[in-house]
């Protein structure tokens, strides 16, 4: 299910919220759980039991990494267990007819490929669960106690399809103690109508223009239209990608969360740098908390600095030839600077 | 730098790699850009180019405000004026209650239309692309 279509806004939104409403508290996750499971099923009922595979997996090597804090090995073998099903697992989505094709290429064989489509947002559910699990490695949050509410963080249907990162550190607390309130509902109601507009309203239509620009469906090319369309597709990436966090933003604020920013004006930049600051910064800063600053950023001289860069390239590069490509380039270039600064700042210290 | 010259040179790096980002064929990247710069023999604009830019103008003109953070700016405004304004305090207490008041009809009125503005454009079934599949 998408967001900008009538059976989310008319039938699946409406009555999802009412009987999130009327039901006690302690049934509210519940129902957010049923909920994104229905989300996700209206377009493919294949991920889910993936899903609950990987939260009991990322909740039971959370735990075990709590039980084991003294023994150091036991805790590092739990994180990596966990890490290494997670990426397994988007892996096999995303590269299991990569590699089929290029065994079939070298060794002359024909293996068929599987043609799997990618499920909506595995990409994100990784993310999610990775910061869970290397932030409790690391002691900055108490592992959860409840699969429960494990679950709920781990399904939550609004930022799945396209961001923002929800780390388990910004929503800990809400998933017990919701703050629901009319001011709470009035905000994200208007936050999410602004997301809606300026996905149906802004993008779609200069997207529709773009289409045409890009696909050659018209006589001849000239200069005035190229830079047209370069300039409506640029808007309608931006609308489209910023729509999207908009209304996840606005829909958890309904439920009582709060999420990060995800946008923030990046066209009004003065450098690259600050426009990776500004564009999708619940992924530049995922990149650079769980990969760059670990493998010692730039820290450790110039020649490791520069393997990292490349490892945060070819990992994005890798994730898919897609908006995640151009934002890698992004997030090496903001990785860069900010680590710079960084260091800056602790020297002074 | 002035400022002017960073958003500048920002901007134009941005369009260029949209480029590159738009097309996954390299030749296809090549011929779109150095139609951009006027390259190859492609013509500085014609009639179908005109007619598209028409039709699009506003909507493209709608998006460029929507980029800027015009909000902040009107506040910033507002506030400045608020404070030259400020000698007859009781007087400007009770409009300020009114002019509150008027913005937020106002702004009520505007979600309202920008919802029903959309859900016509999707019951119409207008061009409305999915671009997250790939995540």
């Amino acid at each position: 299910m998408v967001f900008s279509s009538v059976v989310f806004l008319y039938i699946f939104l409406p009555i999802m919220l009412l009987i999130y409403f009327l039901v006690p508290k302690r049934f509210k996750n519940l129902v957010m759980i049923i909920s994104s499971f229905i989300f996700f099923a209206w377009g493919e009922i294949r991920y889910i039991p993936i899903m609950l595979i990987l939260a009991v997996m990322d909740f039971w090597c959370g735990n075990k990494i709590n039980k084991f804090w003294e023994d150091k090995k036991k805790k590092r073998f739990y994180l990596w267990l966990d890490v290494g099903v997670n990426l397994l697992i988007l892996f096999f989505f995303k590269y299991a007819d990569f590699i089929i094709s290029s065994i079939n290429g070298i060794t002359g064989l024909n293996i068929p490929l599987l043609h799997i489509p990618l499920p909506i947002g595995v990409s994100f559910n990784t993310f999610q669960s990775l910061s869970y699990i290397i932030d409790v490695y690391r002691g900055t949050v108490k592992c959860e106690k409840s699969f429960y509410n494990y679950l709920t963080y781990t399904t939550l249907f609004p930022q799945i399809i396209a961001g923002p990162i929800v780390r388990y550190e910004t929503v800990d607390e809400e998933l017990v103690d919701k703050k629901i309130s009319l001011d709470n509902f009035s905000l994200g109601m208007k936050r999410f109508i602004v997301g809606l507009g300026k996905k149906v309203l802004i993008a779609n239509n200069v997207g529709a223009l773009w289409n045409v620009i890009e696909t050659g469906a018209f006589g001849e090319m000239t200069v005035l239209l190229s830079w047209v369309g370069i300039i409506s597709f640029a808007l309608q990436i931006y609308f489209d990608f910023s729509g999207y966090s908009d209304m996840a933003i606005g829909l958890a604020k309904i439920f009582g969360m709060n999420f990060d920013e995800n946008f923030n004006y990046p066209y009004i930049s003065k450098s690259i740098t600050e426009f990776w600051r500004r564009w999708h910064i619940t992924l530049g800063s995922w990149f650079r908390d769980y990969i760059y600053i670990p493998l010692g950023g730039n820290r450790k001289g110039l020649p490791k600095q520069i393997r990292n860069i490349l490892i945060v390239w070819a990992l994005t590069r890798s994730m898919a030839w897609s908006i995640m490509e151009f934002c890698a380039l992004g997030t090496i270039f903001w990785c860069y600077f900010n680590n710079r600064e960084i260091v800056f700042t602790e020297s002074i210290r | 730098m002035p400022k002017i010259v960073g958003h500048i040179y920002t901007l134009f790096l941005v369009l260029i790699s949209w480029v590159i980002f738009a097309f996954e064929d390299l030749g296809q990247i090549g011929t779109y850009l150095s139609t951009m710069f006027g390259l190859n023999s492609a013509n500085l604009a014609n009639a179908e180019a005109i007619y598209y830019l028409k039709n699009y103008i506003i909507i493209i003109i709608i998006g460029i405000i929507g980029s800027i953070p015009l909000k902040n700016i009107i506040k910033k405004w507002a506030k400045n004026n608020e404070n030259k304004t400020n000698k007859s305090k009781n007087k400007n207490v009770v409009n300020m209650k009114k002019r509150d008041i008027v913005i937020s009809v106002c702004a009520s009125i505007c979600f309202i239309a920008v919802l029903l503005l959309s859900t016509a454009s999707l019951v119409n079934n207008s061009f409305n692309p999915f671009l997250y599949f790939r995540f």
